[in-house]
């Protein structure tokens, strides 16, 4: 069974000012699971991060953090943030040092490693975020998706069991997205827990494993990606966006036809398929110009191209259930 | 030369390759301060003249412009030329010139006096451009740690190292915002005051801005453990090797003769060698 390591119960948060954070919040994360929480603006995402390391402290109710209350002591805080690692939103707010050396040792050192040792995981935390040879640049020498890895590799470097990434993929370009991604799939795999708050749906679609929608202050819905996009509801609440191709379903659904939410590209077409033939399916993939499915659908013929999607479907739901029983055991 | 493009220029400088530029931040920062405080306390026009003729060569080693060099110490000039300028005005000694208006005179001793700390200030500019051209500037905070800088003092100047780009971006972020809407501090078509205005607003903004992200800072340094007691890191791979003794030697051995050569032959070269003290 995986341990649940992190777990909030009826926490509340209040700023000084009096302006309610967040209400009655109760989440529970489990070891090596990949969490998104979605929220608009103002939402309350970056205040729930500032907890899970004890930056700020609940006003009221309880966060666990592997199962122990946290303590706001100074020895255990250290604990807490060794364990929990926060990638701000901004690199530059994390990026205080003048070498990217210095930053990244800037973790070790506070957790009063020896010199030799933090000399290792700087190398190692550089070498796994790509960033190995950079060692001596200035941060405002680099580039947004470098600042981002170097950022990433400053937390790496005190090996912690969870990473907390606030808007992990927002101003880089595709590429930048791409290598950032691939470093939280590379950690996820070596069973860091990867809980990530972003506004991108087409990304936390394919990403996470799990989703807490949050409002206001309060989450106000959780799920796996298809149970959180398939309700329409609590999205229009949240103030959230779809991916495209639930969009078009749903637009389709609202206009009388009856088909099921999909949550990948290749999902909608086998949906349309079904619910509006093979002919409406051609004209569509000449709209949308997707060369490589119509070419598909003309070279395989419409019988083997649909079974294909339904091979495609049956996998995907597989390795659904295989990543399910894995977390659960 | 602005502002934001003077600092980019000083860390394009501090780029290049050369003996100079690869060697131990210490021993550049040491020594060079010791050519200053060498320079202070010598008394004797000649010894400035060498030691300046050292610190150009040591810029010609190092792959710098001498045409940039030189501008940089004249930009600095007026810092101290300004009390210079009134040296020969105000010191006692033989009068060589009366002004026609308030009994002004000019001493010869004041004359001395003036050309002596010239000369110091100059030498003591051309070390500090020439150690800001070969150090970047985290180097030279690293050095002064090593060297047993408090840890207090020396992560406030790597935090204003690191701020003082993101600052001058920002500046550059706020002022290009404002170019695109047609202002120009300079555009006399608009009332003076209402151009203050604007710039006092860019100056708030800034403090605001600073202050906000002293607030997220903190925040991510807490969030990585940081203490009262936390240390900082340094590079302990760094080692003095053959090229920091030579230089070592090469300057205390220049420093030694012109001591020498000051106490037994200068004296013998006329205006140059006179001891002004």
């Amino acid at each position: 069974m995986t341990r649940t390591i992190i777990q909030t119960e009826n926490m509340s948060f209040t700023y000084p000012d009096g302006t309610s954070a967040l209400n009655n919040i109760n989440i529970e994360i489990k070891e090596g699971e990949r969490v998104a929480i979605v929220g608009s603006n103002g939402a309350g995402k970056s205040t729930l991060f500032a907890h899970f390391n004890g930056i700020n402290q609940p006003t009221s109710g309880l966060i666990k953090i592997d199962g122990k209350p946290a303590v706001y002591e100074k020895k255990e805080l250290l604990q807490i943030r060794q364990k929990v690692g926060i990638v701000f939103q901004n690199p530059d707010d994390q990026l205080f040092a003048p070498t990217v050396v210095e930053d990244v040792a800037f973790g070790p050192m506070n957790l009063g490693l020896s010199d030799d040792e933090v000399d290792e995981r700087v190398e190692e935390a550089l070498k796994m975020v790509g960033m190995s040879g950079l060692e001596k640049r200035a941060p405002h020498h680099l580039s947004g998706g470098q600042k981002k890895r170097v950022a990433i590799a400053g937390i790496l470097a005190m090996r912690p069991e969870i990473m907390v990434l606030d808007e992990p993929t927002t101003g880089l370009d595709p590429k930048g997205v791409e290598q950032v991604m691939e470093i939280l799939y590379m950690l996820n795999k070596e069973d860091m827990s990867i809980i990530i708050a972003s506004h991108d749906v087409e990304m936390v679609t394919k990403f996470a494993d799990k989703i807490f929608v949050l409002h206001d202050g309060q989450i106000i819905g959780q799920g796996t990606p298809e149970e959180i996009f398939n309700d329409y509801e609590t999205l229009k609440k949240a103030h959230l966006k779809p991916p495209k191709s639930a969009e078009l379903l749903y637009m389709l659904k609202s206009n009388g036809v009856p088909c099921d939410v999909k949550l990948t590209v290749e999902g909608a077409y086998h949906e349309i398929i079904h619910v509006m033939g093979v002919k409406a399916f051609h004209n569509i993939l000449h709209l949308v110009k997707n060369q490589l499915h119509h070419r598909l659908l003309h070279e395989l013929g419409a019988e083997n191209y649909h079974k294909m999607l339904h091979i495609i479907e049956e996998e995907q739901t597989n390795n659904d259930k295989n990543k399910n029983h894995e977390l659960n055991d | 030369m602005n502002g934001v493009g003077s600092v980019r220029e000083l860390e394009k400088q501090t780029d290049k390759e050369s003996p100079l530029h690869s060697m131990d931040g210490r021993i550049k920062l040491i020594l060079l301060i010791f050519i200053i405080v060498y320079a202070v306390f010598s008394t004797q026009i000649i010894v400035m003249i060498i030691l300046e003729i050292y610190l150009l060569l040591l810029i010609y080693i190092s792959n710098l412009s001498f045409k940039t060099s030189l501008f940089r110490v004249l930009i600095l000039l007026p810092f101290g030329g300004f009390i210079i300028a009134f040296q020969p005005f105000i010191h006692p000694g033989n009068i060589i010139w009366t002004g026609p208006f308030l009994g002004i005179t000019i001493t010869d001793a004041g004359l001395m006096w003036a050309a002596l700390l010239m000369s110091r200030l100059i030498v003591s500019l051309t070390s500090i451009v020439l150690l800001s051209s070969i150090s970047p500037m985290q180097e030279v905070v690293e050095s002064f740690r090593k060297l047993g800088m408090p840890r207090e003092f020396a992560m406030i100047l790597s935090l204003m190292i690191r701020f003082l780009f993101m600052f001058y971006d920002e500046l550059h972020r706020i002022s290009h915002a404002q170019k695109a809407r047609c202002f120009d501090a300079f555009n006399k078509k608009l009332s003076y005051k209402w151009r203050m205005k604007q710039l006092g607003y860019t100056v708030a903004m800034m403090f605001l801005r600073a202050y906000e992200q002293g607030e997220t800072i903190y925040m991510s340094m807490a969030s990585r453990g940081f203490s009262d007691k936390s240390k900082l890191y340094h590079d302990k791979k760094k080692k003095i090797g053959s090229k920091e003794y030579a230089f070592i030697a090469i300057t205390l051995g220049l420093v030694a003769c012109l001591q020498i050569l000051a106490m037994f032959l200068f004296h013998q070269w006329g205006f140059v060698g006179i001891n002004i003290a």
